[in-house]
């Protein structure tokens, strides 16, 4: 009965969420186009999202991912990349062996779009012509070249990033995922395990005879989570939150704490090690070769939506009881996914 | 790779060259090359098997051969007189390849997910000579005879255009370190050997700079952005680069002093020098401009014959015999033309293809200057050339 009581309130609390989190998307800051792949009226698998969790053990490991990247066949048989926006050209070689040939496009309204991991062999006229020019641009729909042929693990795909320069000339990012359309992706977010840790450490609490965490002082809710984007590769959540609730027999059971969302729509580098645990035992890492793993620190977001360290739930503000915990993540689709479990405060 | 050698392969490129020496005949009396004291004439001809079209990456020839030695992102091959792909050896999973310059070392990327993890110089047989193992750098670049190798950091980012500096380590052909260069700024064309292999150009936010491959010391700088260059033998210190706001501007610069600048009727588009840097060329999309390299007076100007071609690439050997190669606006054909130092077309050749990118048909001479491969991702065809002196 709880159970059914608890899941009822979540999800009018996912339905608020979904309707806030729809509402700021994009908008005029990032309109939004066809996909930059061809067939740009369909969506394409999602191989990376952004904000994403990457760490692929170079220097400036961990990182967040800052794009999305668009999985498809590569050259010389797989589809052209197409421009979403016009702008003036940059175009970036290092040669046809390298994996590193891509383009920026610069619009008039201070955006830049990356097409990144083209096939030096494909590279089209059109945007070498653009490029040797001092605005040269490219339109919109212009085709820019195919594919690189990945060398690892054939995770063929395009690095499509979206910034903007804002009037404060700090950039944002946004998860283009946000600006393209068709984006009628109907899998749900994946929430594996949901763990519990001393505040700040990976000191996960003791359970009692139950199974159930025991929890004392200040906690932070660790969620195994991914979801997967119009294929199977897996990615980052677009957002992820917590509430607790109090589980009374037989009537309605309070929600007596709600953690603010952890919004990752828009890519902050610097918050990477705030969001994700990335050490024994939660391990996250980004081996699309192998399977992701990705531990989110729910509980690192203050009562403004920052996120921060300073964040976690403060357990000595209930009684000492047993209570039920929500974990909910919500991908730019709207869906959602959650995993409750059983929890006892023992101050 | 097997199917490269089926005899029925050999015996239609053989019916090609007879083609093509026919053809050639016809196009030698045409351009009136017996005025010129030089000439150019096709040894062999390869169309390319349909399997490896458009992902042949890198290619190069022999010097003083008519040897050319390719990439695939599978295979380090070979294909020559014998007119056929020849297996050198296989690449296996995660590993990419580049040819030095000159066609006799192979530099071997090995890729782990999103890093390279080591880079390796082999010879043609694939064996070992040096390597280095390392996942700061997203890129290498191989010394045109392979003794010596330059790795590209990206200064922290975890893609290079993010990047607010790189980094370039500086290796010698036993992969020992020889030395490092900070760059801010890195440009779109951020670095290259000079021919000989001695120095190393980069080009970043504050200019063009020239680096000995030795000791990564500074050689010389010029202190404003370009945009594209290309540099002779470190000897000469010569090196022509566009003017990166002005891009209809083409200059030669030695040791980083301006020697000329010579304004372009349109954006320059393709620049090359001698590899001992007596000659230059600069074009823009339609015209090709030849100099010496202490005037700015063009010693001779072509102008393609068709305004639906663009020129997409320019090559010229120490004897100042030039190649162009130009694409039709239709992006299925083009037109390759050969010229004496005095601007004289010697050699002209259309090229077909349903595969086009922007730098098709690519012209490029062997160290020596006596042969000229012209390729399309379809077909390759060499080129002698020689003087009649």
């Amino acid at each position: 009965m709880a159970r059914n009581v608890s899941s009822v309130t979540l999800s009018l609390l996912l339905l608020c969420l979904a309707i806030m989190l729809q509402g700021c998307s994009g908008g005029t800051m990032f309109p939004v186009t066809y996909w930059p792949l061809e067939p740009t009226g369909s969506t394409h698998p999602i191989g990376n999202s952004g904000s994403e969790f990457e760490d692929f053990s170079i220097p400036s490991a961990p990182y967040l991912h800052l794009g999305m990247d668009i999985m498809g066949n590569p050259a010389p048989k797989g589809p052209f990349v197409i421009v979403t926006s016009t702008g003036y050209v940059t175009l970036t070689t290092y040669g046809s062996n390298s994996t590193q040939n891509g383009i920026i496009i610069s619009t008039s309204d201070s955006r830049e779009y990356t097409y990144w991991h083209l096939d030096y062999n494909s590279i089209q006229q059109s945007v070498r012509d653009a490029d040797a020019k001092a605005w040269g641009a490219l339109s919109a729909g212009s085709k820019v070249a195919r594919l690189h042929i990945w060398p690892s693990c054939q995770f063929h795909h395009l690095h499509y990033q979206i910034r903007k320069f804002l009037v404060s000339m700090t950039l944002l990012l946004v998860d283009p995922i946000w600006t393209v359309t068709p984006r009628n992706d109907t899998s749900d977010p994946v929430i594996e395990g949901v763990y519990f840790t001393e505040g700040g450490t990976n000191t996960e609490l003791p359970t009692d005879s139950n199974g159930r965490p025991v929890l004392t002082g200040k906690v932070d809710i660790v969620a195994q989570a991914y979801d997967t984007q119009f294929g199977n590769y897996r990615t980052g959540v677009q957002s992820i939150w917590y509430v607790v609730i109090k589980p009374l027999l037989g009537k309605y059971s309070p929600v007596v704490q709600r953690g603010e969302v952890m919004d990752l729509e828009f890519p902050n580098n610097s918050l990477v090690n705030l969001i994700y645990r990335n050490s024994t035992p939660f391990v996250s890492n980004s081996d699309y070769c192998g399977t992701k793993k990705a531990y989110y620190v729910v509980t690192n977001v203050d009562d403004l939506g920052n996120i921060t360290e300073s964040g976690c739930w403060d357990t000595t503000a209930h009684p000492n009881g047993v209570y039920k915990v929500g974990v909910a993540a919500m991908d730019a689709s709207g869906n959602t996914g959650q995993y409750w479990t059983t929890v006892v405060i023992s101050n | 790779m097997n199917r490269c050698k089926k005899p029925i392969q050999r015996a239609a490129v053989t019916s090609l060259c007879f083609v093509i020496a026919l053809a050639t005949i016809v196009l030698v009396r045409r351009s009136g090359a017996a005025s010129s004291k030089f000439s150019a004439v096709p040894i062999w001809e390869y169309a390319i098997p349909a399997n490896l079209q458009g992902i042949i990456d890198d290619v190069a020839i022999l010097p003083g051969d008519s040897q050319v030695v390719a990439t695939t992102p599978n295979a380090v091959l070979s294909v020559g007189v014998a007119n056929e792909f020849v297996l050198r050896f296989a690449l296996g999973p995660g590993r990419s390849a580049v040819i030095a310059a000159e066609g006799s070392r192979v530099g071997i990327f090995t890729h782990d997910r999103d890093r390279v993890v080591r880079f390796e110089v082999t010879d043609l047989s694939g064996a070992t000579l040096t390597q280095v193992w390392s996942a700061e750098h997203f890129h290498y670049r191989l010394a045109p005879k392979g003794d010596s190798i330059v790795g590209i950091d990206s200064g922290g980012a975890s893609l290079p255009f993010e990047a607010d500096h790189f980094v370039y380590r500086f290796f010698d052909s036993s992969g020992s370190s020889r030395g490092e260069v900070q760059s801010p700024g890195p440009q779109p064309k951020d670095s290259d050997y000079t021919p000989d292999g001695t120095c190393f150009l980069i080009s970043n936010a504050q200019g063009l700079s020239s680096y000995s491959v030795a000791d990564a010391s500074l050689r010389w700088r010029i202190s404003k952005k370009v945009k594209f260059f290309a540099p002779a033998v470190g000897t000469t210190d010569e090196v022509v680069a566009s003017d990166d706001r002005q891009r209809n501007l083409a200059e030669l610069y030695q040791a980083g002093q301006l020697r000329w600048g010579y304004t372009l009727a349109d954006n320059v588009r393709n620049l090359g020098i001698s590899p001992s840097g007596g000659f230059v060329l600069a074009s823009d999309a339609k015209t090709l401009r030849a100099f010496g390299s202490n005037s700015s007076e063009p010693i001779w100007s072509f102008t393609v014959p068709n305004s639906h071609l663009s020129i997409n690439s320019v090559a010229v050997n120490d004897l100042g015999v030039v190649a162009l190669g130009a694409q039709h606006d239709s992006l299925g054909s083009g037109t390759v033309f050969i010229l004496d130092p005095t601007g004289t077309e010697i050699f002209s050749k259309e090229t077909a293809h349903t595969l086009s990118n922007a730098w098709i048909p690519v012209v490029q001479f062997d160290a020596m200057g006596g042969y000229c491969l012209i390729r399309t991702l379809e077909v390759m065809t060499m080129i002698s050339i020689s003087s009649h002196d």
